[in-house]
């Protein structure tokens, strides 16, 4: 073999080294594409899921830990039977004789808590913005066994919808 | 003429060990990532089944586990049984009605010597790809319990848990 032959053979294995090292390259990015692009799914999948049910679960937590005859109430942002456009869920406590009224509601592109004496005639803005969201529906429904459950409908600020349905397990009181 | 060997064999060597245990380690690496996205996807089913059943529990509930109407509100389907009550657990324990006598034959699993009252409930959320099976399992005056299953598109059971309410109250 001429000079030029060996040198040809030589140029022709340091390509054949250098591609091989190229889709090795290539094969390594992809691989490290897929599992970021794995991570990425699976991070927004749990978040989405959070977000979605976290206004229904905070507020249907609220409706439990408030579960006493009489304390719980759906309706206008003053006073439940007086509609007002802010649809509101009044939680009442009875402290040291006076009864005090925590509004839980949607205002402005946010889930407001207010805790305020019954009936005050403050603004809804006066309340803890607590989490964004598009909005938050609370219907009342009364059974005919004395039993009431609140169906609470939200809609994240992503727009993703979940609900929830909560019985007021305190309004017929207790079995005997 | 002397003439320098070529050290590209050499190199090739090492680039395909290197592909070889890249190989091993990638597909390792794929068989996590489709297990990582398969857990979280049974994660998500079970989370929306289990918001599912705790529809059909609220409702069971708040209705005082009336079958029928929640049935009607929730597009489902009820059948009837009869209860497992107190007294009918007395009869199945009762000595006269050991296994293999005569008696036993007759005392159905669910209770007997009650009325025949609607006690499972079916609801299909075909939108969320799972089916809420309950079923009353004991009854007594002031309370009945329940079990209830959430199936998944292909029969297999992915979340389960029991329940009970209240019959009656009074004013306190």
């Amino acid at each position: 073999m001429d000079m030029r032959g060996k040198l040809q053979k030589h140029n022709i294995e340091g390509v054949f080294v250098l591609l091989l090292f190229a889709v090795f390259a290539v094969t390594v990015v992809a691989v490290l594409a897929l599992g970021a692009n794995s991570y990425r799914n699976l991070v927004e999948r749990d978040n989405e899921s959070y977000n979605k049910r976290i206004i229904t679960s905070y507020v249907a937590a609220k409706i439990q830990n408030h579960d006493v005859q009489g304390a719980v109430r759906v309706g206008g942002f003053v006073r439940p039977e007086e509609e007002d456009g802010v649809p509101t869920l009044h939680l009442y406590q009875d402290i040291d004789g006076q009864i005090f009224d925590m509004r839980i509601y949607y205002y402005q592109g946010y889930i407001y808590e207010l805790f305020t004496t019954e009936s005050n005639s403050i603004k809804p803005d006066a309340g803890n913005p607590i989490m964004e969201a598009t909005s938050l529906a609370l219907q009342e429904e009364r059974f005919a066994q004395g039993k009431t459950l609140i169906h609470i409908h939200a809609v994240d600020a992503n727009g993703l919808e979940d609900s929830a349905e909560v019985t007021v397990r305190s309004e017929s009181g207790v079995a005997s | 003429m002397n003439y320098e060997r070529s050290k590209a064999p050499l190199a090739l060597m090492e680039q395909i060990i290197m592909i070889l245990v890249f190989a091993l380690a990638a597909a390792i690496c794929l068989q996590a990532y489709v297990y990582a996205d398969k857990m979280s996807k049974d994660g998500q089913l079970r989370e929306r089944a289990s918001a599912r059943a705790r529809e059909v529990i609220e409702y069971c509930k708040a209705t005082e586990g009336d079958l029928p109407f929640v049935s009607g509100r929730l597009s489902g389907e009820y059948g009837f049984g009869t209860e497992r009550t107190p007294e009918s657990r007395e009869m199945q324990e009762a000595p006269d009605t050991e296994p293999g006598s005569e008696d036993a034959g007759d005392v159905p699993d669910t209770g007997a010597g009650g009325d025949t009252v609607p006690i499972w409930l079916t609801v299909d959320y075909p939108e969320d790809g799972v089916k809420v099976v309950l079923q009353v399992t004991d009854a007594d005056r002031v309370c009945r319990k329940a079990d209830v299953q959430v199936y998944d598109e292909g029969g297999e059971v992915i979340f389960s848990t029991r329940t009970a309410w209240q019959i009656g109250g009074r004013e306190r």
